[in-house]
This record gives structure tokens, C-alpha cells and sequence, in this order.
């Protein structure tokens, strides 16, 4: 096992599920119920035969009993797609411990949910813009490869959130769940990660990356703050009023985020980056199930 | 304060001073911590507000800084009113306040003293360092009350428990005042503050005239006309000058002490116009008369008179000694003469006897002791004197100069009438005038003679009176005046027509808002430059247009 996914941390992932009331058609066979009837297990309905129609599915009793042909149905089951869309950039990097441990750490969890139900999960790594997707984790054998990669993962520079996940929703992927993972922090302010997170056609989970410092920081006196992404300053007499309206401006930041994803019916978690991801497991999954 | 009095190793030391400080506030400037951190979205937005509210958030900026320093830099040395000229040597000023009666005028709330009394204190503050100045105001009198050693902040205090007089002042005497204070003072001024035109012959260095030249109504004499016919009546007529920018309306009210009305007359009167105003036969019973010119603006001071009519009582004649029964009658003939018993009281006598100077009454005496007639001698008659003019006596000769002194008629070397003028006054008629000259004193042309100068001894004039009217406003030099309209007097009566019209300008008044700010010093200016440019710079940094 790697440093971001330990032991511990694979018993404590193994007793997770990932729950998907319905998932669309065209997937593998898997453990989520799809809205095709075909081959499953779970006798669900007859229908009439038609010509054409695989004659090992005719219920010939029935036929017997009434002399019609009909056909029995069972529940298809098919697997999620699960995309992981993991911010990368030089803010996830930045601090110390950084952000991107923690965001990383939920990814490999997600992957491990995925693997153990046979989900397809593919992580997106984005920050200026939409990078290459790491190869599906399929498999014991995939998803260590997935964790390593993951530990390769370094900064990509400045975080472009808005057109990133527009980028992602123009991909016309199969529709499955969308887990976003970041800061949430664009140059651009709220308004294009809203617009970016609009066009996704999937299910969404939003897990924001945060600190204790982001609400409150802990400046005094005469700073020229620098962005660490674009080397931007502002110069900053810090006093307690100046500490109140930067309190203002993120908690407004804040509402409109939560504001928009409960309009989108989307699960959203803050994932403490200086506290163990596993302790913060069950604000996503409850009582180790995560429907969406 | 002067700037060129500086020697260069202060002016260098000065310098030096300042670029020290200069570093030090360089060194001790603002110098922010840089400090990295995921976001700066949220604290711009944080700050927005507050640069847009705050101003002294301006001053981080060392331009800002600078410039802020150089404005407070210039404030405080024009603190010590700074003078870039090279005169060391401060001016001695006299300031010469007029607070008389013509400093009451004034249209909108504020007098014409207010207006000097603000002139006079910015006069005083407009002096550098080295210069003096004392203030002398007249209300009516010279009165010194800011010296040369007093602060100049305690002027306008001291100005303020001045009230204006009732009367005109003398500003002579005021600029008598202020050279006297300046005897043997070296740069001295006199500057005088006044509404009044200037005098060509004033003598003072520099006049600042306030107030405005309006338009004023005023008596400027008053007459009583004796009537020839009966001198113990007359007509009091009021002469009334305008003097203003266009015709108006103007009403005169005599009337007695006790409030009968003698006249009440209305005029249109033409700018630089004169009109007579003159009332009904009136007695010369010597009662006190109240004249009142009304009109809206004009000065109190001239338009509020009170004075008394000659009073004229019958001339109480005592015949004394053998006087001629000619004579007798002729007295009694006249309506003004009473005679009456010499030990009774009375003003004239008439005796016999040759003239006597040492007699304390004025007399008409009958002399006898004159030189014998000459036959056929041709009968002259003074044609020049006062009391034979425009007389012609029958059988006579008008004589001018070969007429001595104060004959009055003469026949041949005999003179037949004399009148001696003088304290008191005497008349001398010669016996021949009654006895060779029967007919001479039948001619009416020697009736009148005869009351002309009984009236004259009497002290009656028959020419106008100029009345010394009493101005119902105290006047205490009123005595030294001859007239109502004296040099000082609030009508500009010596202004021409032509300068009524238009009113001259003193070009050295500040009583306009160009004139106070030509005067303003370069220095001044600079400072007010700086300031407006440092409120732009801060507007346009609120606005966000500069950084």
C-alpha cells in the first residue's frame, strides 16, 4: 500500500457502498439496477412475445396454461460511472499540509468504492484546464495502479474550475456520478464554477476541499498578500473590520455554492484538509451508504 | 517673515533639514509584509469597499505621501505669512476708521461700518511681520483705539464696541490724527476707510472706500425771506439737493414744534438738481420749526433739521432832546416802530446832539453842529449803499465815488444822513435835512430811507436770513459749520453732474471679489493650488481612476 492509502484505510473503505437508485442503460453488468429489462436475476414482468425475441425467455407454462406466448423479464443490474474530477492546481499544493492529500485520499476512496461494486470510476485531474483522465481502475490490480498515479499527481498551475468542468460536460460521457473535488476557488469568483457545474448531466457530489484558516485568517497588520496561483498582490491593512468583510465575502462565496447544489439535488461535503480524511468519511457517507 | 532676509547657510541648513526628514518619514514608511495565500478573491473584494471610503487609505501611496507632505510643508510656513519681497524694514500704518453718521448707511443688514470695520481688520492681517499699525477711529472726534503695540487679534473685538456717531465726522481732523501719530516715523502710512468721496487734498497714502454710491436726498440750506412790505413776516425756504442715478420722488414736512403742519410738499427731482421748498408768510415770532425730508436710503444726518424763526418784535423808539416833529412822525408812520417813553425799555434812542461812539445803544442822532449849507448846492445821494438802493430822491444826484465813507446823502460839503455800522450801530441826521430841506423828507424814496435804517440799527436785515438750523441729531460741531452743507457733509454736493452719472471709482477698494483676489499673493495662490490639487488627486483615487 501507498502513503495516501493505507491498510487502515482499506478496511475502512471496505464496508462503504455506493448506491444509485437507477443508473442509465449501456453499462457492464454490475450491482446497480438499470432502467433495461433484460437478463438479470429478479423476475420483474412479462410482456407478448414479438418476432424476434430470444424464444429461451418464453414462458412456455404460461403458454400452456393460456396459449399465448409471453415473455419473461427480469431487472437488469449495470454498473455506475463514476468521474472524479480532482482539482490539481498550484492552490491544492500550496499549503501544509496541502489540500491535495486530502482530495487525493477522497479520490482513492471513491475508487475503492467503485472497484469493490464493480463500478467503472475514471478520475479527471484538471487545473488551467481539463487534463487526461487516469486509466479506470478495474480490479485489484487497476486501482493500485490508479493510487499510484494519484501519488504522481503534482501541480498543474492556476485553477480555471469554470472551464474545466465545462469542458468535462461537453464530453457527452454516459450518464453516471460526478464527484467534484476542490477548493472551489476561481479567479473569476462563484459565478463560473456555477456556470461550469450547470453543465454536467450527472448525478453531482461536490466535496470542497477547505481549512480552518479559509474563514478566518490569521493576518495582523500591514500584509501584501500574493496569490500563489497568479503572483496577484493586494495590499491589506489587516484590522478586525477588514477580517469581518473578508468573513463576509466568503461566507457569501459559501452561499452560493451550497445555495446552488441544494437547488441541484447534489450531495456536498467540506473535507478538512488539516484533519484525517477517514473521520470525515461518514459527513459523505451515511451510516456507510451514499445514494444519489 | 521674509524669505529673501535668510542667509545661505540658513537657507542650506533649511534644506537640509527638510531632506532629513524626508528620510526619516522614507524610513519609517509603510512597508507591507508579503504574505502568500491560496486566494486573494476574497480580500480584494473585502478591501473594495473600504478604499472607496476611506480616505486616509489614500495615503499609503508614497506620491500620495509626497504630496500630502508638501501641502502641509506650504500651511505651515504660511503660517508666518511669508513675503518675497526685499523691503526688511516694516510699514508704520494709520488706519483712519470713519465711524460718523454716513457710516449708517447701508441696504442689506450690514452698514457701511460693518464694511469698513471688515476692510480695516483685513488691512491689518494683511501686514507682514515686521510691519505696525494703529487704528484711529472718528465717532465724530479722533479717538485712538488700537495702537501700534496691541495685537492685531484683538482688533475686531475692539472694533466691535464702536457705534457709529450720530453726526458726520471730521476726517480731517482724523487725518490730522494719524500724521500726528506718525511724526517721525519713517515708512509711515495713512490709510483711510470711508464711504465718503475722496478729497483731492486729504493727504492720505492710501483710501479704501466701502459702501456704495447711492442715491441720497438732502437739505442743503434753509432761508427765511423777510417780505419787503412787512418785515415782521417772511417764508422759510428749504433747498433740497438730490444726488443719485435716476429721478425720483421726494417729499418735505415743516411743521411747528408742537406738530401744526407749515408745509407739505412732493417733487420729482432730477439727479444733481437743486429744488426750493418754501412755505407761507410766516411770523417772525422766533418758534422752533422741525423740517423732515423722507426717503428710503437717504442719510438721517441731513434730512432731520430743527431751528428757530427770527423773531421780530415792533422797534420800541425813545425820542430824547429837541427831535425834530418831521422825524417823530416819520417813526411813528412806520407800522414796525413803536415810541415810547425813554425811560421805558427800548432799542434805539434818537437824540440831539453830534454823534457819540461811547454810547452802548444803537442810536440815530439829530446832529446841529453841521457845516452851513452852500445855496443852490446840488444834492448827492449814495447810489451803492445798502440802504439807498434803488432809491431815487427828486432834485438829486446819484454819487458813487465821490461819496465818503457811510454818507448817505450830502448837500454840497454838508452831509445830511450818515450811518456808521459797527457794535453798536449809529445814524447821524443833520439838522439842515430837516430845516433847508423841507420837501426832501416828504419823498417817499426818504420814508423809506428812514425805515431802512432804523431796521438796520434794530439789527433786521432785509436780505434772506440764512437760518443755523439745529439738526435734530446732536451735532456737536455743528457751531463750527456756516452752512448745512458743509465740505463734510454726506451729499456730495462739489460731485458734477457728469460724476453723478457715473460714480468714480477708487482703485484702490477691495469692495469687489476681483479686487480680493488680485490681491492675493503668489504664495497664497500656491497654497491654494496644492490643496485643490491634493483634494482632485483624492477624488480621483476615490473614484478609482488613479491607483
Amino acid at each position: 500500500m501507498s502513503q495516501l492509502f493505507t491498510e487502515e484505510f482499506a478496511r475502512a473503505v471496505h464496508r462503504l457502498r455506493l448506491i444509485a437508485r437507477q443508473v442509465p442503460a449501456g453499462g457492464r453488468h454490475a450491482d446497480h439496477r438499470s432502467r433495461a429489462l433484460g437478463t438479470g436475476m429478479e423476475f420483474r414482468d412479462f410482456r407478448s412475445y414479438v418476432p424476434g425475441d430470444d424464444l429461451r425467455r418464453v414462458d412456455w407454462n404460461l403458454y400452456r396454461r393460456s396459449g399465448r406466448v409471453f415473455l419473461r423479464l427480469f431487472q437488469e443490474t449495470e454498473d455506475l460511472p463514476v468521474y472524479v474530477l480532482l482539482d490539481v492546481s498550484d492552490s491544492m499544493f500550496f499549503e501544509t499540509p496541502p489540500r491535495a492529500d486530502a482530495a487525493r485520499q477522497m479520490a482513492a476512496c471513491l475508487a475503492a468504492v467503485a472497484t469493490n461494486q464493480h463500478d467503472r470510476l475514471t478520475v479527471f485531474p484538471f487545473g488551467a484546464d481539463l487534463g487526461q483522465p487516469l486509466p479506470p481502475a478495474r480490479g485489484q490490480e487497476g486501482f493500485r495502479r490508479l493510487l499510484g498515479r494519484l501519488e504522481k499527481l503534482g501541480p498543474t498551475g492556476p485553477t480555471r474550475l469554470g472551464q474545466a468542468l465545462r469542458r468535462f460536460g461537453a464530453m457527452r460521457l454516459r450518464g453516471g456520478l460526478a464527484v467534484v473535488i476542490s477548493d472551489f476557488f476561481d479567479p473569476g469568483g462563484i459565478e463560473p464554477v456555477l456556470e461550469g457545474l450547470r453543465s454536467l448531466q450527472h448525478r453531482l457530489v461536490a466535496v470542497q476541499v477547505v481549512r480552518a484558516s479559509d474563514p478566518m485568517p490569521q493576518l495582523q497588520g500591514e500584509c501584501r498578500l500574493l496569490d500563489c496561483e497568479s503572483g496577484q498582490s493586494v495590499d491589506v491593512t489587516v484590522t478586525p473590520a477588514a477580517v469581518e468583510k473578508y468573513r463576509r465575502a466568503y461566507q457569501a462565496f459559501n452561499d452560493r455554492l451550497l445555495a446552488f447544489l441544494a437547488q441541484r439535488r447534489a450531495a456536498h461535503m467540506q473535507l478538512d484538509a488539516d484533519r484525517p480524511v477517514l473521520e470525515q468519511l461518514n459527513k459523505l457517507f451515511i451510516d456507510g451508504w451514499l445514494v444519489v | 517673515m521674509t524669505f529673501t532676509g535668510i542667509p545661505f547657510w540658513g537657507v542650506a541648513s533649511l534644506i537640509g533639514a527638510v531632506a532629513a526628514l524626508l528620510g526619516v518619514l522614507h524610513l519609517l514608511r509603510v512597508r507591507p509584509r508579503p504574505v502568500r495565500v491560496v486566494t486573494t478573491l476574497f480580500w480584494a473584494q473585502a478591501i473594495e469597499r473600504t478604499h472607496a471610503r476611506s480616505l486616509l487609505d489614500r495615503f499609503r501611496h508614497p506620491l500620495t505621501f509626497a504630496l500630502l507632505l508638501a501641502v502641509c510643508g506650504l500651511v505651515i510656513a504660511s503660517l508666518g505669512k511669508p513675503e518675497l519681497t526685499a523691503s526688511g524694514r516694516g510699514i508704520c500704518e494709520v488706519i483712519v476708521l470713519d465711524a460718523g453718521v454716513n457710516m449708517t448707511a447701508g441696504g442689506d443688514g450690514n452698514t457701511d461700518y460693518d464694511r469698513a470695520r471688515v476692510a480695516a481688520v483685513a488691512a491689518v492681517e494683511s501686514l507682514s511681520g515686521a510691519d505696525r499699525a494703529a487704528v484711529v477711529v472718528l465717532d465724530p472726534l479722533p479717538r485712538l483705539v488700537h495702537g501700534f503695540d496691541q495685537s492685531p487679534a484683538l482688533l475686531a473685538r475692539e472694533l466691535e464696541t464702536v457705534q457709529p456717531a450720530r453726526v458726520p465726522a471730521s476726517l480731517d481732523l482724523g487725518c490730522a490724527a494719524a500724521r500726528s501719530l506718525l511724526n517721525g516715523v519713517e515708512n509711515g502710512r495713512v490709510t483711510l476707510i470711508s464711504n465718503l468721496p475722496r478729497q483731492s487734498d486729504d493727504g492720505v497714502d492710501r483710501f479704501i472706500r466701502v459702501g456704495e454710491s447711492r442715491a441720497n436726498a438732502a437739505i442743503v440750506s434753509v432761508l427765511f425771506l423777510p417780505e419787503p412790505e412787512d418785515p415782521l413776516q417772511g417764508r422759510l425756504v428749504t433747498r433740497v439737493a438730490y444726488h443719485g442715478p435716476a429721478p425720483r420722488r421726494v417729499d418735505l414736512r415743516v411743521t411747528r414744534a408742537g406738530g401744526a403742519v407749515l408745509l407739505n410738499e412732493s417733487a420729482d427731482m432730477t439727479p444733481g438738481s437743486t429744488r426750493d421748498f418754501a412755505t407761507g408768510l410766516l411770523a417772525c415770532d422766533g418758534d422752533e420749526v422741525v423740517i423732515a425730508l423722507s426717503g428710503d436710503g437717504d442719510a438721517r444726518g441731513d434730512n432731520n433739521l430743527s431751528l428757530r424763526l427770527p423773531s421780530r418784535n415792533r422797534i420800541r423808539v425813545a425820542l430824547s432832546g429837541d427831535v425834530p416833529a418831521a422825524l417823530r412822525t416819520g417813526l411813528e408812520s412806520d407800522p414796525a416802530v413803536a415810541v415810547v417813553d425813554p425811560a421805558d425799555p427800548h432799542d434805539i434812542d434818537v437824540r440831539t446832539g453830534p454823534s457819540d461812539a461811547t454810547i452802548e445803544r444803537p442810536t440815530l442822532f439829530v446832529d446841529a453842529s453841521s457845516a452851513a449849507a452852500v445855496a443852490d448846492a446840488p444834492l448827492f445821494y449814495a447810489a451803492n449803499h445798502p440802504l439807498t438802493r434803488n432809491l431815487s430822491f427828486e432834485g438829486g444826484q446819484p454819487a458813487d465815488a465821490g461819496a465818503r465813507e457811510g454818507a448817505l446823502m450830502e448837500l454840497g460839503e454838508v452831509t445830511l444822513a450818515t450811518y456808521v455800522p459797527g457794535a453798536p450801530a449809529r445814524a447821524v441826521f443833520s439838522t439842515r435835512l430837516w430845516s433847508n430841506e423841507p420837501g426832501l423828507y416828504r419823498q417817499p424814496a426818504f420814508a423809506v430811507l428812514l425805515t431802512r435804517v432804523v431796521r438796520q440799527l434794530a439789527g433786521w436785515d432785509a436780505q434772506p436770513i440764512a437760518l443755523s438750523p439745529r439738526r435734530v441729531l446732536e451735532d456737536p460741531l455743528w457751531a463750527d459749520r456756516a452752512m448745512v452743507a458743509g465740505p463734510r457733509n454726506v451729499m456730495p454736493a462739489e460731485r458734477s453732474t457728469a460724476d453723478l452719472a457715473a460714480p468714480a471709482e477708487q482703485a484702490d477698494a477691495p469692495s469687489t471679489l476681483r479686487g480680493s483676489w488680485g490681491r492675493m499673493r503668489g504664495f497664497e495662490l500656491a497654497i491654494l493650488l496644492a490643496v485643490a490639487l491634493f483634494l482632485g488627486e483624492a477624488y480621483l483615487q476615490t473614484r478609482g481612476r488613479i491607483a
